[in-house]
């Protein structure tokens, strides 16, 4: 197998089912490939700040002042 | 004709709502204020073929949801990089490019994921996706929606996600590298 199989792989294993065959073969590339053990564990982490940007900063909520602005816009356009 | 439609109670008894949705999309305040007002257009426009089957919440949020994916789609699409620049195409093909390899070196820094510096740089590379590409990554890998679910959203078969969800990967790590653990 390809490092570039082998990442493929590694990728969709966070977001979907692999075969035994997919899950075999990687298994196998992982114990040869120092670099795409590296791409593993980097990936890992990317996956977590990745997830951690559901939190976000902005308010969530319109202020009185953009809705009543809104209200505005929406009369004029009717 | 908009029949029976107070605007003034739309937009209290929706707009929170809308906006919370997009802001969670786009990042943007402006841009997802956009958003709202052009939704609730829409919603004052077609209110006459709305049959319904949903609450009118529910129905306002399904047209903002197309009109977020249409932004993204309209949007040039931002460079891809070609997995040539990853990895080898001679010689040993499919392995790493001499200076794409990873260096595994994220998991020095696992303690600092809470870090707001580090998320916004994440997010200024995120930018640099292609439109449709950060929609799909925003959902499955932010949001972590049902995979059945984004495809349905973003008109996708099962294995465009996986391709997607790898090549953006790529990307991402490349330019968190960069930006953050090696700067
Ligand atoms: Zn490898």
């Amino acid at each position: 197998m390809s490092c570039r199989k082998a990442s493929y792989i590694i990728e969709k294993r966070w977001v979907s089912k692999i075969s035994l065959w997919e899950k075999l073969s990687l298994k196998f590339h992982l114990m040869i490939c120092n670099l795409c053990r590296k791409y593993e564990s980097d990936s890992k982490i990317l996956g977590k700040i990745l997830k951690s940007l559901n939190k976000h900063e902005h308010s969530s909520h319109l202020s009185k002042t953009d809705k009543d602005a809104l209200k505005d816009a929406l009369k004029i356009s009717e | 004709m908009s029949q029976s439609i107070n605007i003034s109670d739309w937009v209290d008894q929706y707009a929170d709502a809308l906006y919370a949705y997009a802001i969670s999309r786009v990042d943007d305040p402006d841009q997802a204020k956009d958003f709202v007002q052009d939704t609730f257009l829409a919603g004052i426009k077609s209110y006459d073929k709305f049959e319904g089957k949903s609450s009118v919440k529910t129905w306002l949020i399904s047209i903002l949801k197309r009109k977020i994916i249409d932004y993204y789609r309209q949007r040039e699409a931002r460079k891809t990089t070609p997995l040539s620049h990853f990895f080898r195409e001679n010689g040993r093909k499919g392995h790493w490019v001499q200076d794409m390899a990873p260096k595994g070196n994220f998991a020095e820094d696992e303690s600092e994921i809470e870090n707001e510096e580090l998320k916004m740089t994440l997010q200024s590379c995120l930018e640099l996706l292609p439109g449709k590409w950060k929609g799909v990554v925003f959902d499955k890998l932010v949001d972590e929606k049902d995979s059945d679910e984004v495809c349905k959203e973003h008109e996708i078969t099962p294995s465009n996600l996986w391709v997607i969800v790898h090549r953006a990967k790529l990307q991402l790590r490349e330019c968190l590298e960069k930006k953050w653990f090696n700067a």
